[in-house]
């Protein structure tokens, strides 16, 4: 128990010095910073392995991650980096063989290869088997920072084993964006007539285990949390800026209608950072109403950030329209988020069901 | 992070109370706009007066986190008026007392209120001014003759006023010295001099609301409630532990509005209004709300008060409560009168104890501290 706690005190001593130090550097901005380079760094310092999938206290490794990530980086580069850590990684290690954990793995934990945001949305992906090999149909879709990613994970349909699901490993390379591009608008692959050895299938999740959306509830927690200390920062800036932005005869941030935006901004922020925790808190415990509870904490951070950078850009006037200002790249993320924590329609009509007591 | 703690049972008992013995009631209550007496027995015989007073002077020493509590339930089962009248007394007046009064007010005092049998008020807004409490105070307290003050000014939206046996009144004393200056009187409902009207009010309807006068009314120096001239600290104080209560009842109220509306609904039409008035995402920012009430409630009850905090909870979730209750009222499927009261009872949540504009100000203050006043050069915007 004392060393696990020493263990822990130590990744949280080694997380700050890192986060201090890529402040100091300025590293925010999307034009020097990707999830490549972070990757590499984050192995260097031997930060990622404490979040990798062999580890029983992962998801709240992650989400400490995930905080520090929110505050210094670009909001793509976080959660795409997020995604890769607790959401490809954990299912190669969870459904892959050995060969396929040598293969991906082992070099992911070593901060060399970079596997693409999954889409498990894609809906429409089907699985054939032939004597060539493996054969997908369908359109995928690469989200957020993927121009660097060689490999992403998808899920199809085996029309001969209906009740669950093939986790199949596909080359993504060139496809998540122009190489060296900040693009975070969601790309597409079509797998279609793309034969796959039977290597690349790692295994088969059934439907009604649950252990899947488990796991895709963590990934999308710990990049909510990414996504509430970033807005943290986000709000600051704006603050720094108004407290020192000339109007008439003061400071922005003396005039009321600025102040009240303000702080009905902060305390959307807040009251996002709560549930968020409550959510974090009941999945950490194993708690039933784990889904729940994400599903809302998803869908109100969901929408306070698109609400937050966007009122804080307004209130950047001129400045909020120009790409210098790394508020505005944080914009162009958020609009990207429903990929990440999922379609806020779909999740507050999962929501509402509840109420009724079934699935919408 | 929300948890009970140890409380559970106590939950348990103030949801049964609240069920059994408001939730019936409450109707006529409200169609009759009134709070009988009775229903102060109601609350004493449950131990709700006394959350705040110590066993020794005959409350049930329950901590902040059991208002909270008691306040929820009340919300849950629409009781909004009744809570009101009831923290009036045991989230201010008693708590007061208790703190700032003498033995023998305690005892004069303290015991009939925590029993239900005298019902007390407190007076702090004037019709010049709501919350802001340095600027609006213009009731007056000055010494006349022998160990005696005479008070006058006026009093506006004083929760029990209308029935109570005794009011607690802020006056200044030393005027032009801002919050300090004031001091705190317990004013008989008999004194000469004072008179309490009613008001007709939207919502709260079995909150009697109403209008205090006091003219030269004469009381003696007992009726001082602490030191002279520090009577706004300790008031400040439970402003702010009144404000976090009124949200947690707000929400409660939100959540079974919305629950009650699920209720009724089914298949496709729910379907449909769920997408169409987004009842899904409605719910998510009433949680979301409750559990940023409730941590606030974990740090009120560890001894921590952050006016900002509060405030801005205040502002934020009081919105909230007013726009969910009327979302629901909109899709009305059903429990129309619980809902329909709702809609009006939310109004007063985000406009008394402090509008949200005005908690805006008191949030903002504090955020922007720090910011120069002199003009910044930076060109033009």
């Amino acid at each position: 128990m004392r060393s696990a706690q020493l263990d822990s005190a130590s990744y949280a001593g080694k997380l700050q010095s890192w986060a201090s130090e890529r402040s100091s550097r300025g590293a925010r901005s999307a034009a020097v910073d990707s999830p490549a380079l972070l990757m590499k760094e984050l192995a260097q310092r031997e930060l990622l392995a404490p979040c990798g999938p062999q580890r029983h206290d992962r998801f709240a490794r992650t989400c400490e991650l995930a905080r520090v990530l929110g505050r210094t980086c670009p909001l793509a580069v976080a959660t795409t980096v997020l995604l890769h850590v607790s959401s490809s990684l954990v299912l190669i290690s969870r459904y892959g063989d050995r060969a396929a954990r040598e293969r991906w793995l082992a070099p992911a934990l070593r901060g060399e290869l970079l596997m693409a945001g999954s889409a498990f949305t894609d809906d429409d992906i089907e699985l054939h088997r032939s004597h060539n090999g493996l054969e997908l149909s369908g359109i995928a879709t690469v989200g957020l920072r993927s121009a660097e990613a060689s490999w992403g994970i998808v899920l199809a349909q085996d029309p001969a084993h209906v009740s669950a699901l093939m986790l199949v490993v596909v080359s993504v390379a060139g496809h998540g964006g122009a190489p060296g591009s900040h693009d975070t608008r969601p790309g597409t692959i079509r797998l279609t007539g793309r034969p796959i050895g039977t290597d690349h299938l790692l295994g088969e999740v059934q439907l009604a285990d649950g252990s899947l959306d488990g796991l895709i509830r963590e990934s999308r927690i710990a990049c909510c949390e990414a996504v509430v200390t970033h807005l943290e920062a986000v709000v600051e800036e704006t603050l720094a800026f108004v407290t020192r932005r000339s109007l008439g005869t003061d400071v922005l941030a003396r005039k009321q209608v600025i102040r009240h935006r303000l702080v009905e901004l902060i305390g959307r922020r807040e009251i996002a950072s709560a549930l968020l925790a409550k959510a974090s808190c009941s999945i950490a415990a194993g708690h039933s109403d784990a889904p729940l509870l994400a599903a809302m904490a998803q869908l109100v951070v969901c929408d306070t950030a698109s609400e937050i950078v966007d009122e804080c850009l307004q209130l950047f006037g001129g400045r909020g329209f120009l790409t210098d200002n790394w508020v505005t790249d944080s914009l162009r993320d958020v609009l990207a988020l429903p990929l990440v924590l999922g379609d806020p329609m779909q999740l507050s009509e999962a929501i509402a069901a509840e109420l009724v007591g079934g699935a919408p | 992070m929300r948890t009970d703690g140890g409380l559970a049972p106590f939950r348990a008992d103030v949801r049964a109370f609240a069920d059994r013995e408001i939730a019936s009631r409450l109707p006529e209550w409200e169609e009759q706009a009134l709070l009988p007496r009775d229903a102060f027995q109601l609350f004493a015989g449950a131990g709700l007066l006394g959350l705040h007073v110590p066993r020794a002077l005959g409350g049930t020493e329950r901590s902040y986190k059991a208002a909270a509590i008691v306040a929820e339930e009340l919300g849950r089962i629409g009781a909004i008026g009744p809570c009101t009248s009831l923290f009036a007394i045991a989230g201010v007046v008693c708590p007061l007392l208790v703190a700032s009064g003498s033995a023998a007010q305690h005892a004069r005092l303290l015991a009939p209120i925590v029993g239900g049998t005298t019902i007390a008020s407190i007076g702090i807004t004037e019709p010049t001014g709501g919350s802001d409490l340095a600027n609006a105070i213009q009731t007056t307290a000055r010494r006349t003759g022998r160990d005696r003050w005479t008070l006058d000014g006026e009093k506006l939206f004083i929760t029990n006023a209308p029935i109570a046996d005794v009011l607690l009144v802020l006056a200044r004393t030393r005027p032009g010295i801002g919050l300090l200056g004031m001091t705190l009187f317990a004013v008989p409902a008999t004194a000469v001099g004072l008179t309490a009207t009613w008001l007709d009010t939207l919502g709260l309807r079995s909150s009697p609301t109403g209008r205090v006068r006091l003219r030269d009314c004469s009381v003696p120096g007992s009726a001082v409630v602490g030191r002279v001239d520090r009577g706004y600290p300790p008031v400040a104080t439970m402003l702010q532990r009144e404000r976090l209560l009124a949200v947690v009842a707000g929400l409660a109220l939100a959540r079974s509005c919305i629950d009650a509306t699920g209720a009724t609904a089914s298949g496709d039409a729910w379907r449909r209004a769920s997408r169409t008035h987004g009842i899904g995402r409605l719910l998510a920012e009433v949680e979301a709300g409750r559990a940023y009430a409730w941590a606030l409630v974990d740090e009120v009850d560890g001894g921590t008060v952050d006016v900002s905090r509060i405030a801005l909870a205040k502002a934020t979730l009081g919105d909230l409560v007013r726009r969910a209750t009327i979302v629901c009222h909109r899709l009305g499927t059903g429990h129309a009168t619980m809902i329909e009261r709702g809609v009006l009872d939310a109004r007063a949540i985000s406009v008394f104890a402090g509008s949200s504009e005005m908690m805006r100000d008191v949030a903002s203050a504090r955020l922007l501290s720090t910011v120069p006043r002199a003009r910044a050069v930076e060109g033009v915007r």
